[in-house]
C-alpha cells in the first residue's frame, strides 16, 4: 500500500513538474471588453436560436443561426439585412471574394452562395471518401480562393477549390501532432492553417499544404485545463488581418487571443474563479476589418462585440 | 448530487432499454425520447441527432435543451428498435449517461 502511495505521489509531482517546466503558463497582455450585445431580448430582428459560426465580410456579419436552420446577414449596428433558408444545421460560415460558404452539419453539404444569398453551387454528401463528409463542422477560405473544411467525424481537414473540386486532405483520428480528435473549426491566414482540434483541447497550425508546424493549448493529447493558454474544448478559431488567432474556449466560457505563434495576448469571458460568466458557450468567433471581435453564445442566443486593447 | 443523478440516470437507462415501447403520440406519430441529463453542448446533441436521422424509419429529431431530451419521430408503420437507438448513440460517440424512455 505504501509503495502505491509513494508511486502516486511521485507521479503527481512529475505531472506538476511537467506542467510548470514544459508548459508555459501565460497571462494576458491586453484587456478585452464587450462593447455591445445583440440578443433576442434587445434585438427582435435577430431572433437567434442557438447561433454558432460567424464570418465577417464586406462590412457585414454573417451568422449561422443553427437551430433556425438559416444564415443571417447583419449590418454592423445589428440590424438584419437578409435571412437565407435551405439548411438543416448550418454550423459554420465563411466569406471570401464576394462568396459565402456554409457548412451544413446534418446534410454533409457545403453550400456556396453570393453575398445576396443566391445559391451558386453545393458539394459533399455522406461518406469517408475524397470530397465526402461526415458532419462538416468548420469552414475557412484562403486568399487564393481555396476552401478548407473541418470534417468532424472523419477527423480530417479537406481542401477544395472555390467550386468544390477536391484538392487534398490531412489528419486522421489521434492524439499526436497532425492528428485530430473531432476537429470543429478551421481558420486560414495568408500562409498558415489553424485547426480547432476540439477534443484534443488544442490548436494546431499547418501550412496551406497540410504540413504540421506547431500546436498549443496546455499539454495537448486530450488533456484540458482552465489556466490561461489552455482549453476545455477549443470550439472555434479565427485569424485577423494581423495574424492574431482567436479561440472560442467553450467550457472555460471565454475567448482567448494569441499571436500566430501561440503566445497569449488577451482573454474575454470568465477568466478567474468567482468572476461573472459573460458567455455561457462561445460557439463562434470572427474579427471585422476594424479589429472588432464578434462572439456567438450558443445557449444565450447572443452575439457580443468585443474589443481588446 | 451530480453523481447521484448520473447513477439514477444509469439505472433508469438500463430499465428503459429493457422496457422500451414505441407508442403513438397525440397526432398519431410514434416517437422515442432520449433523456440526456447534463448534455453539455451542440456537437453532442447534433451528433446524436445526425446518427438517429441516419436510421431507416426516423423522420424527424427534435432537440429540447431545457428538458434535456432528444425526441425521435418514427414514420407511420415503421419500427425502430432500442438496439438501433443504442447503436446510433454509440456511433455518435456520445460520452455521457443517457436513457431511452417511452413517451
Amino acid at each position: 500500500m505504501k509503495k502505491y502511495l509513494a508511486a502516486l505521489a511521485i507521479l503527481s509531482l512529475l505531472v506538476v513538474a511537467a506542467i510548470y517546466f514544459f508548459v508555459p503558463l501565460s497571462s494576458p497582455k491586453e484587456v478585452c471588453t464587450a462593447v455591445a450585445q445583440w440578443t433576442i431580448e434587445n434585438n427582435e430582428e435577430a431572433r437567434l436560436n442557438h447561433p454558432m459560426g460567424l464570418a465577417w465580410g464586406d462590412g457585414f456579419l454573417y451568422v449561422a443561426d443553427t437551430e433556425n436552420g438559416v444564415v443571417k446577414k447583419f449590418r454592423e449596428d445589428g440590424s438584419l439585412v437578409s435571412e437565407w433558408t435551405g439548411f438543416k444545421r448550418p454550423v459554420a460560415v465563411t466569406v471570401v471574394d464576394k462568396n459565402v460558404y456554409v457548412a451544413d452539419f446534418l446534410t454533409d453539404r457545403i453550400a456556396k452562395l453570393t453575398t445576396d444569398g443566391t445559391l451558386i453551387a453545393q458539394w459533399g454528401g455522406y461518406g469517408k471518401g475524397e470530397g465526402e463528409f461526415d458532419a462538416p463542422s468548420g469552414i475557412a477560405a484562403d486568399g487564393n480562393g481555396y476552401v478548407y473544411v473541418a470534417d468532424f467525424y472523419n477527423h480530417r481537414i479537406q481542401k477544395f477549390t472555390g467550386d468544390g473540386e477536391f484538392v487534398m486532405q490531412w489528419g486522421g483520428q489521434g492524439r499526436g501532432s497532425g492528428r485530430f480528435h473531432y476537429p470543429t473549426d478551421v481558420a486560414v491566414s495568408q500562409v498558415e492553417v489553424f485547426v480547432a482540434d476540439a477534443y484534443n483541447h488544442r490548436i494546431q497550425k499547418f501550412t496551406q499544404k497540410g504540413v504540421y508546424l506547431a500546436k498549443w493549448g496546455g499539454l495537448g493529447y486530450g488533456i484540458s485545463g482552465k489556466w490561461f493558454g489552455w482549453f476545455r474544448l477549443a470550439k472555434a478559431v479565427t485569424v485577423d488581418s494581423h495574424n492574431n488567432v482567436y479561440v472560442a474556449d467553450a467550457f472555460n466560457y471565454r475567448v482567448q487571443k494569441f499571436t500566430e505563434e501561440g503566445e497569449l495576448l488577451g482573454v474575454w469571458g470568465k477568466s478567474q474563479p468567482g468572476e461573472e460568466q459573460l458567455v455561457q458557450y462561445p460557439a463562434g468567433v470572427t474579427v471585422a476589418s476594424d479589429g472588432t471581435i464578434y462572439v456567438s453564445d450558443f445557449f444565450k442566443n447572443r452575439i457580443s462585440k468585443i474589443e481588446c486593447h | 448530487m451530480r453523481v447521484g443523478l448520473k447513477i439514477l440516470t444509469l439505472i433508469a437507462g438500463i430499465a428503459g432499454i429493457h422496457l422500451l415501447m414505441i407508442q403513438s403520440g397525440a397526432a398519431g406519430d410514434k416517437e422515442i425520447i432520449l433523456s440526456v441529463p447534463g448534455i453539455p453542448g451542440p456537437y453532442c446533441a447534433y451528433g446524436v441527432e445526425k446518427r438517429l436521422l441516419e436510421l431507416d424509419g426516423i423522420v424527424r429529431v427534435e432537440l429540447h435543451w431545457k428538458d434535456e431530451t432528444i425526441r425521435a419521430v418514427i414514420a407511420e408503420g415503421r419500427t425502430v428498435t432500442a438496439e438501433q437507438i443504442r447503436t446510433a448513440v454509440k456511433l455518435a460517440d456520445y460520452p455521457y449517461a443517457y436513457s431511452i424512455i417511452a413517451p
